[in-house]
């Protein structure tokens, strides 16, 4: 799987900066769908993870550092909108814990691990990333017991988000690859 | 779907698995009940419940504001004015060792065997 490295070539090229914006404002808006769907009555505090759509394309398309961009720009700019500093900071845990857990992934097993694999690894690190980040702030370890409840939720959403990612992936790939690396 | 992302799956739906079986067996209904509900680390109540408890409390902080309903032996939230309204989804609580929580407002209402929220592993020890 070749990465587009061909858009790090100019660090705040015209073109670079328009993608990766236009990724953020997408991870932006399916966050924004997804606190529509009311998933967390099943399992309370669990989401579908849509926006890690997102995270994990440009992470596979552009690599971690494009990623870590387009993830933290999204975490602050929701969280400025919807949340404020509490939210910021679960997210902010939550969402690197979850994205460098990828990249390990993919450094390790590189060719041998697929979509949902990753996926769903990276809605794992999610979920602990915030449990984590709520222990700290409640002062009370007592909350890591909604972790295997969100453990479960973590597989059919991870997977739903892997297959989604892998669509995205594909098409990006078909419709700016060849164009994009002459460039 | 790769071999690799097979055993991914597969290791955490048994992760998971385990985490519930401990919980389960951690988790009692026998005994002395305290209802404890602590704000920011902090025990803000400590209340015992018996056959009969019912009692609502309402409990107003610097962070927020959230009600409680103590019934049936157990407790739940119902009403919280904060944006997530998870406490409220977590529905009624009544085994030592579960806990509700609502995270905007630092708050942590849990069932424990002795007052002052000590740890369940002790109780079930002693």
């Amino acid at each position: 799987m070749k990465q587009m490295q061909f858009l790090n070539k100019k660090p705040f090229g015209a073109r670079r900066l328009v993608f990766l914006g236009l990724l953020v404002s997408q991870s932006l808006v399916l966050y924004l769908i997804e606190s529509l769907i009311p998933l967390s009555l099943a399992v309370p505090g669990a989401k579908l993870g849509l926006s890690n759509i997102i995270g994990l394309s440009t992470l596979l398309l552009f690599g971690i550092g494009d990623a870590f961009l387009v993830t933290m720009m999204r975490i602050t700019i929701s969280s400025l909108f919807w949340g404020g500093m509490s939210v910021f900071l679960f997210s902010v845990c939550g969402g690197l814990l979850s994205l460098f857990a990828m990249h390990a992934l993919k450094s390790v097993f590189k060719e041998k691990i697929g979509v949902p694999g990753l996926s769903v690894a990276g809605a794992v690190f999610h979920n602990m990333g915030q449990l984590l980040a709520a222990a700290v702030v409640i002062e009370n370890i007592r909350i890591i017991y909604y972790l295997p409840m969100l453990l479960l939720a973590a597989v059919p959403t991870g997977m739903l988000v892997g297959v989604c990612t892998h669509f995205m992936t594909m098409h990006i790939r078909k419709i700016y690859g060849s164009r994009l690396s002459g460039l | 779907m790769k071999r690799t992302d097979i055993y991914i799956i597969a290791a955490v739906l048994l992760l998971a698995a385990a985490g519930l079986y401990a919980i389960k067996t951690i988790q009692h209904d026998k005994g002395i009940k305290h209802v404890v509900i602590s704000i920011d680390g902090e025990i803000y109540k400590d209340i015992a419940i018996g056959e009969g408890t019912n009692e609502k409390i309402e409990i107003k902080t610097e962070y927020g504001y959230n009600a409680v309903y103590i019934h049936d032996g157990g407790v739940e939230a119902i009403d919280a004015d904060c944006r997530d309204q998870i406490c409220k989804e977590t529905g009624f609580i009544s085994k030592v060792g579960q806990t509700i929580v609502c995270l905007p407002h630092k708050l942590v209402v849990t069932i424990s065997a002795e007052s002052g929220g000590g740890d369940e592993a002790d109780a079930v020890s002693q």
